[in-house]
C-alpha cells in the first residue's frame, strides 16, 4: 500500500496534478514554464536575426507552445539547408531557422527551368538545380536542389527540395531537406534528412532526422524518423515510429512493480 | 466537416489536375497537351535546359526555350528557340538560333533560322529568312531569303526566292530560286 501511495504521488508530481501539495505544486509548474520560455524565445530571436538578411521573408510567429513556430518562407533562389546531423535534443526551431544559401557544387552552376507553360513528356537527368513551374510527365533526377511549383507525374530525386503549390505523384528521394508548403500535394513516399510538411502527403515519410508538421499539414501514412514535431492543426493518420524505438524490450521498459 | 474538407481538396485537385485519392487506386488524368497556336504571341517566359541536363522526351512550351544541354526528343515551341547543346528529334518553333552545338533534327520554323559557324545541323531546315554560317546536311527551304556564310557547308537541295552566297561557302546540291 505504501508503495502504491508513493508511486501515485510520484506520478502526480510528475504530471503537476499534485493535490496535496497543490499550492506549492501549481505555483512551481508555471514558474518553471515562465523561466523556460524566455530562453526559448531568446534562441528564436537569434535565429530570426540571422535570417533577417534574406529577402522575401515573412515574420516569424512565435507560438506559446513549445512546438517550433512558423518558419519564414525562403525565396526561390535560396533554399533551406541544415547543417550536418544535429543532436536529437537540438531545438527544433534552430534546425529550421538556420539558413545557408547553398551554391550548387556540381554542374555548371545554372538552373534548368521548366516554365509555367511548358510540358516535358520524358525524363530529366541533371546535375544542376531544377525549377519546375510547368508540367513534367516523367522522372526528375538531379544532384542539386529542386524547386517544384508545377505538376510532376513521376518521381523526383535530388538534394534539397521545396514544393510550393505543386502536385506530385511519385516518390521523393532527397539527400537533403524537403519543405512542402501548404497548397502542395504529394501522393507517394518521401525520404529525406529533414522534412517540413505544411501540405498534404499520402504516403510514408522516411526521415533521417527531424520531421515537422505545421498547422496545414495533412499526412495519411506512416512516419519513420528521429524526432517529430506536430503543430496544432496538423492532421495525421498513420503510425509514428522514432528510430530510438527500434530496439526496445517491452518487458524491460514496462515494469509495473516499482 | 468532412464535406468541407472534400470541397477544398476538390478545388486544389481541379487547379492542379491531379486527384487526391480517397481510395488506394488513384485515378490520374493525363496532363492535357499544350495547344501550340501558330498565330498567337508566345508567352514571355524562357525555359532553360541547362548544360548539365539531359531530357529524354519531348518538350512543348508556349514560351521560349533555351537548350544548353542535351535533348533527345522533339521540341514544339510557340516562341523562339536557342540551341547551344545537342538535340535529336524534330523542332517546330518560331525563330531558331543555333549557336554552336549539334542539331540532329528536322527544323520547321515559322520565323527565321540562324545557324552559327560552329554549329552542325542534320535534317532539313524550313524557315522564312535563313542565315546559315555552319554545316547543314539536308534540304534547305527558305520562304523569303537565304544567306550562306563563307564558312558554311550545305549538303542538300536549296529552295529559296532569294539567295546570297559568300565567297568560300561550300554547297553540294541543287539550288532553285523561284519568284515568290
Amino acid at each position: 500500500m505504501a508503495t502504491k501511495d508513493n508511486f501515485v504521488k510520484a506520478l502526480k508530481e510528475l504530471t503537476g496534478f499534485d493535490e496535496e501539495g497543490a499550492a506549492a505544486g501549481t505555483q512551481a509548474a508555471p514558474q518553471e514554464k515562465a523561466e523556460e520560455t524566455p530562453s526559448f524565445e531568446e534562441k528564436l530571436q537569434e535565429a530570426v536575426e540571422e535570417s533577417v538578411e534574406e529577402p522575401a521573408e515573412e515574420p516569424v510567429a512565435v507560438q506559446e507552445s513549445e512546438v517550433a513556430p512558423e518558419q519564414p518562407q525562403p525565396a526561390h533562389e535560396e533554399l533551406v539547408h541544415t547543417d550536418a546531423p544535429k543532436p536529437v535534443n537540438a531545438n527544433i526551431a534552430d534546425i529550421f531557422a538556420e539558413k545557408t544559401v547553398v551554391e550548387s557544387a556540381q554542374g555548371s552552376g545554372e538552373t534548368t527551368r521548366i516554365t509555367a507553360n511548358m510540358v516535358v513528356i520524358g525524363d530529366i537527368t541533371s546535375t544542376d538545380r531544377v525549377d519546375i513551374f510547368g508540367r513534367v510527365r516523367g522522372d526528375i533526377q538531379t544532384e542539386d536542389d529542386i524547386v517544384l511549383e508545377g505538376v510532376v507525374e513521376g518521381g523526383i530525386s535530388g538534394r534539397n527540395m521545396l514544393l510550393q503549390g505543386s502536385a506530385l505523384r511519385g516518390n521523393v528521394l532527397a539527400s537533403g531537406d524537403v519543405a512542402i508548403e501548404s497548397g502542395s500535394v504529394i501522393v507517394g513516399n518521401v525520404q529525406a534528412e529533414n522534412v517540413k510538411l505544411d501540405g498534404k502527403v499520402k504516403g510514408n515519410l522516411f526521415v533521417e532526422q527531424m520531421t515537422q508538421l505545421t498547422e496545414n499539414a495533412l499526412l495519411v501514412g506512416d512516419v519513420e524518423t528521429t524526432g517529430v514535431a506536430a503543430s496544432v492543426g496538423s492532421r495525421i493518420r498513420g503510425n509514428i515510429k522514432t528510430k530510438q524505438a527500434n530496439d526496445i524490450s517491452e518487458d524491460e521498459e514496462f515494469i509495473l512493480e516499482v | 466537416m468532412e464535406n468541407r474538407e472534400k470541397n477544398h481538396t476538390e478545388d486544389t485537385a481541379e487547379a492542379l489536375k491531379i486527384t487526391t485519392p480517397a481510395h488506394e487506386h488513384i485515378a490520374s488524368p493525363a496532363p492535357a497537351p499544350l495547344e501550340i497556336s501558330e498565330n498567337e504571341e508566345p508567352f514571355d517566359e524562357v525555359g532553360v535546359i541547362s548544360k548539365e541536363t539531359k531530357v529524354m522526351g519531348d518538350i512543348i512550351t508556349k514560351g521560349h526555350l533555351e537548350v544548353e544541354g542535351v535533348v533527345m526528343g522533339n521540341l514544339n515551341v510557340q516562341g523562339d528557340v536557342s540551341i547551344k547543346g545537342e538535340i535529336t528529334g524534330e523542332i517546330s518553333c518560331r525563330n531558331l538560333v543555333v549557336n554552336g552545338g549539334n542539331v540532329k533534327a528536322s527544323i520547321v520554323a515559322r520565323g527565321d533560322v540562324k545557324i552559327s559557324a560552329d554549329a552542325v545541323a542534320e535534317g532539313g531546315i524550313k524557315g522564312n529568312v535563313l542565315d546559315i554560317a555552319g554545316r547543314v546536311e539536308g534540304n534547305v527551304d527558305a520562304f523569303e531569303a537565304l544567306k550562306v556564310g563563307d564558312a558554311a557547308c550545305i549538303h542538300g537541295d536549296i529552295n529559296t526566292p532569294a539567295i546570297a552566297v559568300e565567297l568560300g561557302a561550300e554547297i553540294q546540291g541543287t539550288i532553285q530560286t523561284f519568284k515568290k
